[in-house]
């Protein structure tokens, strides 16, 4: 059966609808391109299958493992086998990672507010600040037309999410402004394998409830300053899906997060300067009745960027950035005194473009409480060999803090824990051909890329079971990563249909090197798949996701591990216009294979449910 | 086009009357034990990492001086007993696997090791044989409030009752001399610093011992009928202070303190617990700063010097040989280890056990 549907995708044919105009975004700080680093774009508003956040859309249309604690559980993703803590994830700028746990819930972040998600493989501490060592996820607005969209949808799990969002460019003001509503019960079929006779089984309510606003405003004040500004509002309450084991509801999640941004951006021929400054709040409010767990956090981060860049010549710009970062746990349950931590990150960058190739040297340095750390270096190399083929080299070092919540959470912190410190290189080989026509009703271009990287981390920080009940923040000595990460692309036309494929794969070998051991990490498949196929003939579209995923050991020594599952879900959509209205309706199969998998231990996943929506472009 | 949409219809029908059912955590499988698990052997509760549903039971057999792991997966169809197994209790032929997250006894014949019956409880801890087919099951109900001991009938496997005990009620001790029950309140999440004792004649609380120290974690009996009682103390994490732990003894006739030894700040960082007694009951033994410590029961102070310098998750004497068995838990992410000492505290041999070994069962 899946042979039979993997042929099937390999041989439908597609459209030419990836490619993404090179439009401005709201205020993001003009920091260097990204030239040496294998990326991979998602354009959701090509996407027919919707996926309401982040963490599905990753899930669906890349490679890379999310690792789910069930559904309307807390979602992490973790690239090269890094961790979710060497994952940044961006807006406009600024880092989403929690300031006091060092990592974000990828299913609190909603997908109805943008356009576009780039997932950029491996990364440099100069251009995406530390804690990025397995990549950067960069989540962009296009407002690059004037929209007013409308978007409901219904799931066989009871789930309602309804947004709407506008976005427009008038004279010298752009904006993107909407909202976000969620309730649902995410009530799901599973096969419980915790028990002997592997009954199927309801999931008992997880209520998720959730309100979101959100805007982005830019503004050009004169003919080389624009100024803009933006927040994003939410509020979210769950409960946390319970255990296979147990199915009693006992823990809840309160999230509310505040994040705002205010840049300043003179920019002229040979100068380009940014001030730029967030502030982001967290509240989260965890309630285990079971346990007798009360848990509430106040945390908020707050910085001051300055950037500056400017073109010596016409092959030569150069720059520096500083920053002042304010991190603090003001309110906690776990805290007798606030935990604030002071950052004064500092770099500095030269980029040689000399048409075929393109040379990125930098480097940054922190004092962190008074205290400086080590300097950082980063070398990025692009030769574009021929029009088609462009090589990428990638080199830097890495060194990141222990989060507050690391080291000073009560029951697990550890205060004697050391930096992580550890360096990358990579490298990848980029093929992109012109469109090729076959006859006079076919065209199809290929994009392809293949990348290969190492990366060793001595002292990772990873929270793990200790001699206790409670998990300990705990230092591992040496960790190696390698791989490949692999991804084709084939877009274009036949006769009246369009299509657009995508194959996108990733091997992960991370292991720690201890004596006679080798053994993989724990919840690092090796091997994942994902392919992705949209056809769209007339106003009639058809999505296809198919994902398979490697088994994952659950424990260090590899004697026990998840089997390896497969996924495929598929989208019927039709776009029609009513009254100079656009009007897309779509319904989604997923799991259309009714596998029964689990990405953790004893975290039921659904069988088949099916969703409807609707999308109304004003 | 035609052909196109048949195509579609066809993988959508076929796709939708498959359910494919690839889900589990597989483990490498062991051969079992020849002969099954009836007899001279140790069984080993294993707890598995938590909220992680990969609990086992092991079995040392002494007959073949062979560890035969993940015993309960192997005869239930690769299935786990569930999320922390917190001990286990062989009475009558029949083993009682408390699974303490998963809020269930699972029922086993002892032989084969298949399930027999599972009954459900809240956060589960000990189960202990009392008399006339009565077993006490300690259980957290809340782990920072008070608990309970049921009275489950082991023919029919009915709860016939139960007490309200302090918080966190854990390991239990029946003396059959005065028939009365010693539940230790260990506090579970919180803290608490009493015993409660349950009359067996009529199954209800006849008093309640206030230690003078906190969390009451093991108990043991020596040769002259007395209990020793360790209790580990307590850290108040919101303000830092460390109520420190003691060792105390019990007249189990008079319920009555008859001896006290502080752990105070001469030591460092003090949590002692997992108190053990040799097999002829004169030789009491903890853990204690990753150590172990022995003293006689006719000591007047607590010992400066360790028996054995290594820090055990579960730490148990072998009644009828007097071997003493560490389990060392090495972080949880990986399986564990047990480790067999003599009685004079040289070490015989070790086997690789499940993830997370912490109590034993010793069977003859």
């Amino acid at each position: 059966m899946q042979i039979y549907l993997l042929l099937l995708l390999s041989v439908s044919t597609s459209a030419d609808t990836l490619m993404l105009p090179v439009a401005n975004i709201c205020s993001q700080p003009l920091r260097l391109p990204v030239i040496a680093h294998k990326t991979d774009t998602i354009d959701l508003q090509q996407l027919f299958a919707n996926s309401s956040d982040l963490a599905q859309v990753l899930q669906n249309n890349s490679a890379n493992f999310i690792k789910y604690y069930g559904l309307n559980g807390i979602a992490t993703l973790g690239m090269r086998g890094l961790g979710s803590t060497q994952t940044q994830v961006m807006w406009n700028g600024m880092s989403l990672q929690h300031a006091g746990v060092g990592t974000i819930d990828l299913s609190l972040i909603p997908m109805s507010m943008f356009d576009k998600v780039t997932i950029q493989y491996g990364s440099d501490p100069v251009n995406n600040g530390s804690g990025s060592a397995g990549g950067c996820i960069t989540l962009t607005s296009l407002p690059s037309k004037s929209t007013a969209h409308v978007q409901y949808q219904f799931s066989s799990l009871l789930n309602h999410d309804f947004s709407a969002r506008t976005t427009n460019q008038i004279k010298s003001w752009k904006y993107n402004i909407g909202v976000g509503v969620n309730h649902r019960k995410n009530r799901f079929d599973f096969i419980n394998n915790t028990l002997i006779e592997s009954p199927l089984q309801k999931m008992p309510v997880n209520l998720y409830k959730a309100i979101l606003g959100f805007a982005e405003i830019e503004k050009l004040i004169r003919k080389k300053i624009k100024l803009s500004t933006g927040f994003w509002i939410q509020n979210n309450s769950r409960n946390l899906p319970p255990l296979m084991s147990s199915l009693t509801n006992n823990a809840f999640q309160i999230d509310n997060t505040q994040r705002l941004y205010l840049n300043l951006t003179y920019f002229s021929q040979k100068l380009n300067c940014d001030l730029f400054s967030n502030t982001q709040f967290y509240a989260l409010d965890y309630i285990d009745s079971s346990l007798g767990i009360y848990s509430l956090s106040n945390t908020h981060m707050s910085n001051i960027i300055t950037h500056v860049k400017y073109q010596f010549s016409e092959k030569i710009k150069a720059g520096f950035e500083s920053s002042f970062i304010d991190e603090r746990v003001t309110v906690s349950d776990a805290y007798p005194l606030p935990k604030i931590r002071t950052r004064l990150p500092a770099s500095i960058f030269i980029e040689f473009d000399n048409k075929n190739l393109q040379l990125q040297i930098g480097s940054k340095t922190e004092i962190v409480n008074g205290k400086l750390l080590p300097i950082l270096p980063s070398v990025n190399l692009l030769v574009e060999a021929s029009r088609i083929l462009a090589l990428k080299l990638a080199t830097s070092k890495h060194y990141r803090l222990p989060t507050i919540n690391d080291l000073y959470w009560p029951v697990g912190g550890n205060s004697n824990l050391k930096p992580e410190q550890g360096f990358n290189c990579q490298g990848a080989i980029t093929i992109t051909t012109d469109p090729v026509t076959f006859g006079a009703n076919t065209a199809v271009q290929l994009i392809s890329e293949v990348g290969f990287y190492y990366s060793r981390i001595t002292d990772l920080i990873q929270w793990q079971p200790g001699n206790t009940a409670f998990w300990q923040a705990q230092n591992l000595d040496k960790i190696h990563s390698n791989g490949i990460e692999a991804s084709l692309k084939a877009i274009g036309h036949f006769k009246k249909i369009k299509f657009n494929q995508s194959i996108h794969y990733n091997l992960i070998n991370a292991y720690q090197t201890l004596a006679l051991n080798t053994k993989q990490l724990i919840y690092t498949p090796k091997h994942r798949i994902q392919i992705s196929s949209t056809i769209s003939y007339l106003t009639n579209h058809l999505e296809l996701n198919y994902g398979y995923t490697d088994r994952s050991f659950t424990i260090a020594d590899n004697s026990r591990w998840l089997t390896p599952f497969t996924t495929l879900n598929l989208t019927l959509a039709k776009s029609f216009q009513m009254h100079q209205t656009d009007i897309k309706i779509g319904i989604t199969a997923e799991n259309l294979l009714n596998s029964s998998y689990m990405v953790l231990p004893n975290r039921a996943m659904p069988l088949r449910y099916f969703k409807f929506n609707i999308n109304i472009n004003l | 086009m035609k052909k196109q949409n048949l195509l579609l219809a066809l993988v959508m029908c076929s796709a939708l009357i498959a359910c494919k059912k690839d889900n589990s955590e597989y483990v490498e499988p062991t051969p079992a034990a020849p002969g099954g698990y009836g007899r001279n052997g140790v069984f080993v509760s294993c707890e598995g990492s938590f909220m992680n549903n990969n609990g086992t039971i092991s079995f040392y057999s002494k007959d073949s001086s062979k560890m035969f792991n993940n015993i309960y997966e192997n005869a239930n169809n690769n299935i786990s007993p569930g999320d922390i197994v917190q001990s286990f209790t062989a009475i009558n032929g029949k083993g009682y696997v408390v699974v303490n997250n998963s809020n269930t006894i699972r029922k086993v014949n002892l032989l084969d090791f298949k399930l027999d019956t599972s009954v459900a409880f809240t956060l589960p801890r000990f189960v202990h044989y009392v008399k006339n087919d009565i077993a006490y099951v300690s259980t957290w109900e809340n782990p920072s409030a008070a608990g309970k001991v049921h009275f489950l009938n082991i023919v029919n496997n009915t709860i016939v009752g139960s007490v309200t005990t302090g918080t966190g009620p854990d390991k239990m001790l029946f003396d059959n001399s005065n028939n009365r029950v010693f539940v230790l309140n260990a506090g579970g999440f919180s803290f608490d610093s009493t015993i409660t004792v349950i009359n067996t004649n009529n199954n209800s609380v006849e008093a309640t011992i206030q230690t003078g120290s906190y969390n009451p974690s093991s108990i043991a009996k020596d040769a002259n009928g007395n209990l020793w009682v360790l209790c580990s103390g307590y850290t108040d994490f919101s303000t830092g202070t460390e109520y420190f732990g003691k060792l105390i003894v019990i007249d189990p006739a008079t319920l009555s303190i008859t001896k006290s030894f502080a752990f105070n700040e001469g030591n460092p960082y003090l949590t002692p617990n997992k108190l053990i007694m040799n097999s002829s009951g004169n030789t009491v033994m903890y853990s204690l700063n990753g150590k172990i410590y022995r003293m006689a029961i006719t000591a007047v102070a607590l010992p400066s010097t360790a028996f054995i310098e290594r820090a055990f998750y579960g730490l148990s004497v072998d009644p009828y040989s007097n071997n003493i068995y560490g389990a060392d838990a090495r972080g949880f992410v990986g399986n564990g280890w047990v480790i067999r000492y003599s009685g004079n505290g040289a070490i015989l041999d070790s086997f690789q056990v499940g993830i997370g070994p912490n109590n034993f069962e010793f069977i003859n």
